[in-house]
Order: C-alpha cells, then structure tokens, then sequence
C-alpha cells in the first residue's frame, strides 16, 4: 500500500501544528519542514499541500500576509484565534485515531 | 546562500505566463516556491544549472498547475460568499443595526402615512439599487474568462489595476439578494392583484419600500466588502497595481 495514502488523512493537523510551532510559514518551507521532521519518511506534495492551504485559508482557519524577501514577494501563512481553536481539535481527532490502530494492530500494549 | 537573480526570477514569471497561469497573485506563490526550490538544489549542488534545478522544481508539481488555479478559484468564491454574508449580518448587529432600523424605519413611515408617492419613491429606489448590485460587482470583478482593468477610487488618487487578480477574477455572490427582488418585483403585481383590503395601496408601499430597503443594505455590504478586498491588494501584490496621482 502507499504510504502517501496512509498519511494523507493526517497532513491538516501537521499542517496546523506546524504552523502553531513555527508562527507562520510558506509553502516551501512547509514541504522542507515536513521532510526534516519526518527524516524524509513524509514527502508532502506541491499538488496536496496547495490546494489544503488555499481551503484553510477560505474556511477563516489560516491567514496570509505576502512579504517581499529580496527579489521577489513571499506569501507566508498563518493560523487565525479560529484555526487556533481547530488546531487544537484536530489533534485530538488525530491522537484518537492513533489510539484506535493501535488497539486494533497491538492490542496488548493498551 | 545563493540567491536567485532578477533576471532568472522574470523567466520563473514568464514561465507562468506562458503555462498559461495568469493571475498574478497565484504566480507570486508558486514563482516563490520554484525559487526556493533552485535555490536549494544549487545550494546543495554548486555544479547544477538554473536550467537543470528549474526542470528539477518544476517536475516536483507533476503538470497540476491548472487544477491548482482551479481549486483555488473554487476556494476563493467559497471565502468571498462567506465574507459578503458576514458583512451583510453585520448591518443587523450592533452598532450598524441602528443605521439600518433608522434607514428602514423611515422608508416604511413614508411608506404608511404616503402610500400614493411613497409607491412610486420606492420604485425609483428600487430599480437602480437593483441595478447597481447586479451590474456593478460585474464591473468591478469582470468575467472569468476577460478581466478588465478598473480604476479604482480609494481618496483622491486611483489605483489602475495592470495586473490581473483571481481574488477579484469571481462570480459575485450578494447578487442573489437583487435576483430575489428582482423576481419578487416582477411577481409582485401577481402577488398583489388578488388582495381585497382598505390598506392595498399601504401593503404595496411597504412591500416596495421594504424591498428597496433590503437591496440597498446588501450593495452596502458589498460595497463595504469590496473596499476591504481593495485594501488587502493593494497591500499585499502592489506590484499589480499603477498609482495615479491627481
């Protein structure tokens, strides 16, 4: 199975993690984030992460604010006091989820 | 760090350009995004050329340009509807409220105590309120496919738009408040035919006046929104505008 499936429910609450951590970010330094924290097992794609942030954005959960870095404009994302809210939500939802395969793949360690 | 130069940026944009993305604001982001990835692909490798890490970066979006623009088009009609309702039901919160029930108010007083011109005010009201938040949104934002280029009055000097913007590139969605009065105008005389009272002409008035009302809150609103939108654009892509002064 590939794993990019696995992991494509998980990407919105890394996504709002990060950028609770890290303040705000851009696109770029999302996907190189991702890849060092993951030690490369995580490879988010430009054609998954887009379209994720733009919908973030329309639903009042992330912000942007475009910022010219030398020779060219930057649009950096961050999260609003709602995506703050949701931020903390769906990393419960995510723990949940963990909590459950694992009762399901090793139940004897719960 | 190696950084990009201005004249590799520029063909970054005529990269765009030429893949058929347009709008400048979608351009800014994933120009920055190439760049980035260049610029660290020739960090790691100083052998690499831009040509080599440009190909390499560009590989990286496996040709999803176009559903990108798509989804965010999408997206930004979906935010727009959201912040023109939002805008719009702030006109009957506090402290807005006040100036709406006063707006309201008074068109209906008219309405009652002269229902025989108070009839006639509210359907020279009516028609151009209608008419300026259906044709207007359409000259602001133009169509889809032919943006235009709007002159657009923020004190005394005007922004001349060189560049075109998805964010102003929608269907506008407040309209619909005009295209309900617009259908209620046109049934209303059905609607109205078959009452038998003393107070028909007063019913009517306050009908048309209280339509008028509703119409003229939602270009408000629209307005209010459209000036915010302004604000942002110009704040955050300048390079898409010309500033003229007068």
């Amino acid at each position: 199975m590939n794993k990019n499936s696995l992991y494509k429910g998980c990407l919105e609450p890394l996504l709002l993690k990060l950028l609770n951590d890290n303040g705000r970010m851009y696109g770029y330094e999302i996907t190189q984030k991702v890849k060092e924290l993951t030690i490369g097992e995580l490879q988010i794609t430009e054609g998954a992460l887009y379209p994720l942030l733009h919908r973030l954005e329309a639903d009042g959960v992330l912000t942007t604010e475009v910022e010219n870095i030398g020779n060219r404009p930057r649009k950096y994302y961050k999260l609003t006091e709602e995506g703050e809210k949701q931020k903390s939500h769906a990393l419960e939802e995510l723990e949940n989820f963990m909590r459950t395969m694992q009762l399901l793949l090793k139940p004897q360690t719960i | 760090m190696r950084e990009i130069t201005n004249n590799e940026i520029k063909k970054i944009f005529e990269f765009c350009e030429d893949y058929g993305i347009s709008y400048y604001d979608v351009q800014v982001e994933l120009v920055d995004h190439l760049a980035s990835s260049i610029e660290q692909q020739q960090e790691q490798n100083l052998e690499m050329s831009f040509e080599d890490a440009f190909l390499n970066a560009r590989k990286k979006f496996s040709n999803c340009f176009d559903e990108l623009v798509k989804e965010k088009a999408k997206q930004i009609v979906k935010q727009e509807k959201k912040a023109q309702l939002k805008c719009f039901a702030s006109f009957f919160r506090w402290p807005k409220m006040v100036k709406t029930f006063l707006f309201i108010g008074i068109s209906l007083v008219l309405a009652y105590f002269f229902p025989s011109i108070a009839k006639y005010v509210a359907l020279t009201i009516l028609a151009p309120s209608m008419l300026l938040i259906i044709i207007y949104p359409d000259i602001f934002y133009g169509r889809v496919d032919n943006y235009i280029r709007p002159t657009i009055p923020f004190s005394k000097d005007k922004y001349i738009q060189v560049q075109p913007l998805l964010i102003f590139n929608r269907k506008n969605n407040l309209t619909f408040l005009a295209k309900i009065g617009a259908v209620l105008f046109n049934f209303s005389y059905l609607l109205f035919f078959n009452i038998e009272s003393l107070h028909k002409e007063k019913i009517i008035s306050l009908f048309y006046f209280g339509l008028a009302g509703i119409n003229f809150i939602g270009y408000f609103a629209f307005k209010e929104q459209r000036d915010r939108l302004l604000q942002y654009a110009v704040k955050n892509y300048p390079e898409a505008f010309q500033l003229r002064k007068y």
